[in-house]
């Protein structure tokens, strides 16, 4: 039953009756804890009501906001948060009297890198004509584009450009892929532009999902064939296969590839660095079947025998010499497939993505995050942030202490962008959707975020000198070193 | 006394009718666009999207130009009533040449000079054709016009401001502002003004606009990353997908964009003082003769497309007895020619020497038989497929294989495989063409419209939400947006309504890896003649029935009509059904003792007795005499239709 209340604080009714929930509202920022330097949350009521009012507390500080879309501009936003968390109360007016509905908070925790990257695309099958690299400041909903595929592709030369990567977080050292027309790896090393073609007649495919070593001058590169099909019936639609993968190691010194693995009937894929780059993470299927001219059917017939397990493998960085692999969890005796190992700053965590089968799961509705604790070789799903929808891609902040992942929870569909906060006793917070000015954002916004990549600066370079860089210069080679000069175990 | 007044009536007369020729023509124009092609403009607003919001204003300020396709979009939507639309679209063609005279000072005895633009943008919204359907953005009918219309504004402002300075100062921010809104219109206009400005010996302005023409856009290119350096000059303008398409787009559009700085070039102010005795009308009526020749030529006339368009429009609407009508009117309008046609090669074919000269009569006479498109032959089955007649009608009308007329094809996938795949059940393949679409085209009505029937069918609710909460942003599509919302969260309703609950019944397809390669017929007619799931419903026997017929393959066939059998309990086999059945038995050791009725029997043995005396030398020659006899019938189909789309 209601009980009229009287308002004792900042703009809310004089009287209201008391209501029994919490407010529904988009995005679901209830009870969310956020970082301290974040852009407001702006949010949407859901409530069929013929008024709204949400008040919102900090200590002493009071906000009122009218309407069913609740923003809140920087300067307030910054001014309550000084005060401590927020506690909001939503208040619907209905047949002229005014309901309190239950309060939410709204907690500050440790600060986040004020910048993250992602590719904007449009979640279709072949065509990719509407490609950017997006950078967005966390600490504003200001966005920016790193580069887009519109500033070069012609009527007929598409271009394609993907896995962004950072070294350190610091976009002083980054890269990504332009492939077809004008294609290359673009780096940018210590400032200076390349252009370069990872493809040597001793490999398979120019470097695909890079790793960069956190302390040396490489990157590790998975190397794929890659193709795609549809499912004739199946609700995942999209089925992305590799035809063949390996591993190689790209000495940024001296321009030259190395293969760290290449067994034709492993699959490797999405290497990972260990935060002091003496551990390669990575995922890697067996698969045996002919290298002839029906290999990409029966692996597509196949596809959901395909299914990659976690290894791990030592590197000492200044002799450049490999371990043995191990084998660190055997995904695939459980009829299940990892993919994205992602080691936390601090090393004691690895976040994997995990479905039934293959290797891009952003097309698998059931891939959820997971979480290995390489202090005793635990693993965990991640409960309290998957959803009945996919999660994905993944990245760790660069103090930890937060994850961005993708996942297709609101529609089914469309990529966004979550984050969730770790806490001590190693669960995570409530997932929330990354801030939009407009709390409608995603659900009117036609384009997929995918890859994001936490930043702790703005990419320094103009997209229009990217631009120019990549149209002005081939893509040189790069020398190719036999496995065999440098392996020393 | 007489005489004299006679003498002065003749220019006021003739100047009368010169001025008025503009309007004659305009408004047969307008009765041409709204009569004939009604459907093709209400597809062109199909494909199209305007939505009331402020993001779609946002989005458009994103590359310069933009804006100028947001008020296309905004007009554009008005084409859904096809008269309503090209009546604003003609009045702003007529306000471009009034505002050109106007601008240029052009003088009344060459006033037809002033509608070369609006000409212009005539003969590229009407010269068009397949090309509609890989236009990049679906904003090119009104944002031409409008576009020029926005070029003309530094020639009639300037007039109005008094000084150099007062000049360049709107120059700087008209540059400025103008070339975001509207891009290279913008520079179009300015560098009419230029050359104005030169003409009348305004050297500092001209220097500082000469500046500003190089200026502006280099400085809007570093701040954009939208566009190319060399797309400079394009932006704001139509753009299509296909780079061999580009010609055509291109020439009406330059001419469009040259004609302003040209023109200025002209002292047409000086010409005002010349009299003439028929006030112009003689060289005023050449040009609109030459402009009328000019459309005429350039119009893509073809009526197989806009048969094309006004089943694909019928179809948008679910009003599959209207496709059908639609079909066969077209196929009626060639009945007697074709008759024509056959009376004339009999003719030649009799006077032909010998059998090498008949060969060549049958060639050129092949492709002049009336054939409909593949696009037609689809839509016609889809339609008799969902009104439950396919196996007793489809055989019975005309089938063929007329070639588009296009500088190159335009995948049917891309034009109609929404609308097939949605309809046939084969939703990934539905979602993958409408989202080839959008990436490549934009977003549209119609894209919008499919995704959300497509995620309805598949019980993905929050998406359909998605895409209806889009249309219910635009003025024409919020009611059906509206309608479809009682499914979302539904099932049952999905399972049992119409469209749905038939697309439902026909998603019988097992898992597996599929790719439609871009050719939509094979691939439809793989699905329901190769594939062999295990589980079906009656309405899935009844399609995979009809395709295997289609696909002429006779043990399939066997299997396909006891698959149907099974699930469908009917009292009599239907018509092509039983005509299918007579023609396999005579290719069998034993034939099949599936009942047929003895009038089928009948046509049958009349059908054999026919072919005895009267050999099928080549399907060239014989098809139209058995067409004429048979065309009704399964067996027709069998020896005479061989065609399938390979685009």
């Amino acid at each position: 039953m209601a009980i009229a209340l009287t308002a004792c604080s900042g703009g809310a009714p004089g009287s209201f009756d008391k209501g029994s929930s919490k407010p529904r509202i988009v995005p679901d920022y209830t009870d969310v804890t956020v970082p301290i330097n974040m852009a407001p949350l702006s949010f949407s009521i859901q409530e069929e009501a013929d008024s709204y009012l949400t008040v919102l507390e900090s200590g002493s500080r009071s906000i009122s906001v009218k309407g069913r879309q609740v923003s809140i501009s920087k300067g307030k936003w910054n001014s309550l948060k000084e005060n401590g968390n927020i506690k909001a109360t939503v208040y619907t007016k209905k047949g002229g009297r005014w309901t309190a509905m239950q309060a939410f908070g709204i907690a500050f925790s440790d600060s986040i890198d004020p910048y993250i990257s992602y590719r904007e695309i449009m979640p279709s099958v072949e065509s990719y004509e509407r490609l950017s690299l997006v950078e967005r400041n966390l600490e504003s909903y200001r966005t920016g584009v790193i580069y887009s595929n519109s500033m070069i592709q012609t009527t007929d030369n598409a271009q394609c450009i993907n896995c962004h990567h950072y070294k350190n977080y610091s976009t002083d050292n980054m890269q990504f892929h332009a492939r077809q027309y004008m294609g290359g790896t673009i780096m940018l090393i210590d400032g200076e532009l390349r252009k370069i073609n990872l493809k040597t007649d001793s490999t398979i495919s120019a470097g695909v999902y890079p790793a960069w070593h956190p302390t040396h001058d490489y990157i590790a590169y998975s190397t794929n064939q890659t193709f795609q099909s549809i499912h004739s019936a199946d609700s995942n639609r999209i089925e992305v296969l590799d035809l063949q993968s390996d591993l190689i190691l790209y000495n940024i010194k001296d321009n030259s590839v190395s293969i760290i693995e290449n067994d034709p009937n492993q699959f490797e894929c999405f290497p990972a660095w260990s935060p002091n780059g003496r551990m390669l993470y990575y995922v890697s299927a067996h698969y045996e079947t002919p290298f002839d001219d029906d290999r990409m059917d029966r692996i597509f017939a196949d596809c959901r025998n395909v299914r990659y397990d976690l290894y791990r493998k030592p590197f000492d960085p200044e002799t450049r010499t490999w371990g043995r692999a191990e084998l660190l969890f055997n995904a695939s005796a459980i009829g299940k497939s990892v993919t994205l190992p992602r080691v936390s700053p601090d090393g004691r965590w690895l976040m994997f993505a995990m479905a039934s089968y293959g290797v891009f799961h952003i097309w698998h509705r059931d891939a959820d995050l997971y979480m290995m604790d390489l202090l005793d070789g635990s693993i965990r799903s991640l409960d309290e942030i998957n959803s009945s929808e996919l999660e994905s891609y993944h990245s760790w902040s660069s103090n930890g202490k937060w994850v961005i992942f993708s996942t297709r929870r609101e529609d089914g569909l469309y990529t966004r962008l979550y984050l969730t906060h770790l806490e001590s006793n190693g669960q995570f917070s409530k997932p929330f959707a990354l801030p939009q000015k407009d709390p409608d954002f995603n659900r009117n916004y036609m384009f997929s975020f995918n890859i994001p990549e936490f930043m702790k600066e703005p990419v320094h370079i103009s997209p229009r000198k990217l631009a120019s860089f990549i149209v002005s210069n081939q893509a040189s080679p790069v020398k190719y070193e036999s496995k065999r000069e440098q392996k020393t175990e | 006394m007489s005489t004299k007044s006679n003498k002065s009536t003749i220019p006021a007369v003739t100047g009368q009718v010169s001025r008025l020729l503009p309007y004659i023509l305009a408004l047969a124009l307008w009765i041409f666009l709204a009569v004939v092609e009604g459907p093709v403009l209400q597809k062109t607003e199909n494909l199209s999207l305007f939505m009331y919001d402020l993001t779609s204003v946002t989005k458009s300020l994103s590359i310069p130009g933009g804006m100028l396709g947001w008020a296309g979009a905004f007009l554009t939507q008005f084409l859904h009533y096809p008269w309503i639309g090209s009546l604003i679209w003609i009045l702003l063609l007529l306000l471009s040449a009034k505002l050109t005279a106007k601008a240029l000072q052009i003088p009344d005895r060459l006033h037809a000079l002033a509608y070369i633009p609006a000409v212009s943008a005539v003969i590229l919204n009407l010269s068009l054709g397949y090309g509609m359907f890989i236009m990049r953005e679906q904003d090119y009918f009104f944002s031409t016009i409008l576009g020029y219309l926005f070029a003309l504004v530094p020639l009639l402002l300037e007039k109005r401001l008094s000084g150099t300075w007062q000049t360049v100062l709107f120059r700087i921010i008209w540059m400025t502002a103008g070339f975001i809104l509207a891009g290279s219109y913008a520079l179009a206009g300015m560098l009419a003004a230029l050359i104005a400005g030169l003409r009348k010996k305004d050297y500092a302005s001209s220097g500082i606009t000469a500046a500003l023409l190089v200026l502006v856009p280099l400085a809007m290119y570093s701040m954009f990353t939208t566009y190319r350096l060399p797309n400079t000059l394009r932006l704001g303008l139509p753009q299509i997908a296909v780079e061999q398409w580009e010609a055509l787009i291109d020439i009406p559009l330059y001419i469009l964009l040259a004609y302003l700085p040209l023109a200025a070039l002209v002292p047409f102010g000086r010409m005002e003082a010349k009299n003439s005795k028929f006030h112009g009308l003689i060289p005023n009526a050449v040009c609109y003769a030459v402009f009328a020749v000019a459309v005429c030529l350039t119009h893509y006339g073809e009526i197989t497309f806009r048969t094309e368009i006004a089943m694909s429009n019928a179809i948008d609407g679910l009003e599959w007895e209207k496709a059908l009508d639609i079909f066969n009117r077209t196929s009626k309008k060639y009945l007697k020619s074709d008759a024509r046609l056959y009376e004339s090669r009999k003719q030649k074919l009799k006077e032909a020497p010998n059998s090498q000269a008949r060969d060549e009569i049958i060639v050129e006479y092949a492709d002049k038989f009336y054939q409909p498109t593949r696009v037609m032959v689809l839509y016609r089955d889809l339609a008799l497929i969902k009104l439950d007649r396919a196996l007793d009608q489809a055989f019975t009308l005309k089938d063929g294989y007329h070639e588009p007329k296009a500088i190159t094809l335009v995948p049917i996938a891309q034009q109609a495989g929404k609308q097939l795949y949605l309809h046939y059940g084969i939703e990934n393949i539905c979602y993958r063409w409408c989202f080839e679409d959008i990436v490549e085209c934009g977003l549209s009505n119609n894209a919008l419209k499919y995704m959300a029937m497509q995620a309805i069918v598949t019980y993905q609710w929050d998406l359909a939400g998605k895409y209806l909460d889009q249309l219910g942003k635009t003025l024409f599509y919020r009611k059906w947006a509206d309608s479809q919302r009682v499914f979302l969260y539904n099932p049952d309703l999905v399972e049992s309504t119409a469209p749905y609950s038939h697309i439902r019944k026909l998603m019988c397809q097992e898992e597996h890896m599929s790719f439609d390669k871009g050719l939509s017929e094979v691939y439809i007619m793989h699905q329901f003649t190769t594939e062999m799931p295990q589980v079906t419903t009656p309405e899935y026997d009844k399609v995979a029935l009809f395709w295997t017929m289609r696909s002429l393959d006779v043990p399939r066939f066997w299997y396909r009509l006891a698959r149907y059998l099974e699930s469908n309990h009917v009292k009599s086999l239907p018509k092509h059904v039983q005509e299918a059945v007579l023609l396999y038995n005579t290719m069998m050791e034993k034939p099949s003792s599936y009942p047929v009725s003895q009038q089928a029997a009948n046509e049958f043995t009349a059908f054999q007795k026919y072919a005895s005396f009267n050999a099928i030398r080549s399907i060239e020659e014989s098809r139209y005499p058995y067409e004429q006899q048979f065309g009704n019938t399964f067996y027709f189909f069998y020896l005479f239709i061989r065609d399938i789309a390979g685009y």
